[in-house]
């Protein structure tokens, strides 16, 4: 159970980061005047739209969806009640087996 | 003596009588009654904790009828937490639904009452029949409930979910068959004193039945098809039922079968360990790849369950413990998220995120909630998905150190896909208008509940270990049939 305590350090240090990026975070507004002046060069002038600086949600995590290549998988999860159900028979074959070798 | 708790389960079957009753005359006092029901269930099981003080475990027989020919009402460490949980999320699902479901309630809160009374009478039975005949009813309540919408996504999810339930519970019955054939016996205590020392394959073919039977019942992988459909189609706080209490029901009755019955043997461990690890990694990919966000947290509640049950294979005091805590910490996690999902679906009348792209912009409540919930699915710091998962690291890692890495990167893939969902739902960019909303009271209450909870449980993960190291010897089969009369 000794190994349990590193559960508390681990979750100080948790918070000691999240107190330590909030007051970076804080830090950085206090002059929001320069910030808003470095943005409008950064613009060239122009009005930037919200859409135009926001990151697609949608999309930003299509890398890990290509990451992941699971399309086999995902057909065998496609709804159709004969694919459900041979998960399930060839799952209990393989615990029969199992526990007739091993028992 | 009487077992307090055991009156949950009369408290469920009554209330869904007297919502039939009631609804005769005036259908708005409905959810009313039924939370009143729940009420009185969480008070019975609470009342029932100083009991336990006195001894562990008690037991009472069904009509005097003497063990092993009667029917044991079981009540220990184990059962008495889970019968606590039981009611406590009856609660807030009942109050949940006041708001959300608007028609056809007596059916509603009448299936929904006799769901929790089957629940609660598979966690007290002492007899392995009798686990068969709860389970059935809490499986036939849950076909209705799936149906509930009755259109054609329902219908279609509550048929398959009743053709694989009736193959698990069939699966069940011939495994208790074959128990009954080999030992003369239905008692469980009974039956572990007489299987003692049989080496028979009959007995572990039983076993494998049973596991599988109820492995379908918890969702691992590969018998994890039951559930995908159903919490999709299911009304949310259905759905927060089913993947906070259902899946927890199965993977405790094959506790209860795998360490009191059968002594925890080697074979069994083995199957939790390995398809447990199997559930987790596979529940987290898939889900990763949902853009359906009921459909997405199924499969989150499959990766749960695997670490449960791989946590429990492991087969030491630490892996028991990481996983009965998981169990209680998801329980309340998964009834936080079907419960923010509901009122996401409730307001944007979608659960496609797709079509969620900020719609929920304006509701902080909801957003913290919702962020709660997946924050402690992961197991970040400070939610109390992090003790548990931690506990279930470390376990992990003095057995095989595969399993503790792929734990941690099944954890991260769980952040992965639940900020995602936070993201599109709580900060996109809106698609169309994005909704004013503005919670019930009703459906506020479950919310703020079980955030605080999982908050108060992450900042003091040691009140949970408590309750988990109780929980744990609920599972000394010496201590259970020294405890119960044969």
């Amino acid at each position: 159970m000794e190994e349990l305590l590193y559960m508390q350090y681990i979750a100080l240090a948790f918070l000691a980061v999240l107190a330590l990026l909030w007051i970076v975070f804080e830090a950085s507004r206090k002059q929001p005047g320069k910030a808003r002046e470095k943005a409008r060069i950064f613009a060239c002038g122009m009005d930037a739209s919200p859409d135009s600086l926001n990151v697609p949600q949608q999309g930003y995590f299509g890398y890990m969806k290509r990451f992941f290549r699971t399309d086999r998988l995902s057909d065998a999860h496609s709804g159709r009640l004969s694919s459900y159900l041979a998960w399930i028979i060839a799952g209990l074959a393989v615990i029969l087996a199992a526990m007739v070798i091993m028992w | 003596m009487i077992l307090h708790s055991f009156f949950t389960i009369p408290s469920f079957m009554a209330t869904a009588f007297v919502i039939i009753m009631v609804s005769l005359k005036r259908d708005s006092y409905v959810p009313l009654v039924a939370v009143t029901g729940a009420s009185l269930a969480l008070a019975f099981s609470l009342i029932s904790i100083p009991q336990l003080m006195q001894g562990s475990p008690i037991s009472m027989q069904m009509e005097e009828w003497v063990a092993p020919y009667g029917i044991t009402i079981l009540g220990d460490y184990l059962s008495i937490s889970l019968a606590v949980l039981v009611s406590f999320i009856a609660l807030l699902t009942m109050t949940f639904s006041s708001a959300f479901i608007r028609e056809r309630r007596a059916k509603y809160y009448a299936l929904l009452s006799l769901l929790f009374a089957g629940i609660l009478g598979v966690i007290h039975t002492g007899d392995i029949f009798n686990l068969f005949v709860f389970t059935e009813l809490l499986s036939i309540s849950s076909y209705g409930l799936i149906a509930f919408h009755k259109d054609g996504p329902a219908l279609e999810a509550s048929i398959k979910y009743l053709i694989m339930g009736s193959l698990g519970t069939s699966l069940l019955l011939v495994g208790i068959a074959l128990i009954y054939g080999l030992t003369g016996s239905l008692n469980m205590a009974d039956i572990a004193v007489r299987l003692s020392g049989m080496g028979s394959p009959a007995v572990a073919v039983a076993f494998g039945m049973i596991l599988g039977g109820l492995g379908i019942k918890a969702g691992l992988v590969p018998f994890h098809t039951l559930h995908l459909d159903g919490y999709t189609a299911a009304p949310s706080p259905v759905s927060a039922v089913l993947a906070a209490l259902v899946a927890n029901t199965g993977l405790y009755a094959i506790l209860r079968i795998t360490f009191i019955i059968f002594s925890s043997p080697f074979a069994a461990l083995q199957v939790l360990l390995w398809f447990g690890a199997l559930s987790m990694v596979l529940g987290a990919v898939l889900a990763l790849k949902q853009s359906n966000l009921k459909r997405m947290l199924a499969y989150s509640g499959v990766s749960q369950v695997g670490f449960i049950a791989m946590s429990v294979g492991l087969g030491t005091s630490l892996g028991l413990l990481g996983g009965l805590f998981h169990m209680l910490n998801q329980a309340l996690i998964k009834g936080l998220l079907f419960f923010s999902t509901g009122a996401v679906v409730y307001f944007a009348g979608t659960g496609e995120l797709d079509r969620l792209s900020g719609a929920l912009k304006s509701d902080r409540l909801l957003s913290f909630s919702f962020l709660a919930g997946v924050l402690a699915l992961a197991g970040v710091p400070l939610f109390n998905g992090f003790a548990s998962k931690w506990i279930i690291y470390v376990a992990a890692l003095e057995v095989n150190p595969l399993l503790a890495v792929l734990a941690v990167v099944t954890s991260v893939i769980t952040l992965a896909y639940g900020l995602k969902a936070h993201s599109v739902i709580f900060s996109g960019n809106p698609h169309a208008k994005a909704v004013k909303a503005s919670l019930p009271l009703t459906m506020k209450l479950p919310l703020i509940i079980l955030t605080a909870l999982i908050i108060l449980i992450g900042v003091l993960p040691w009140l949970g270990i408590g309750v988990a190291q109780l929980m744990a010897t609920g599972l000394d089969s010496a201590a259970y049939i020294g405890g119960v009369p044969i």
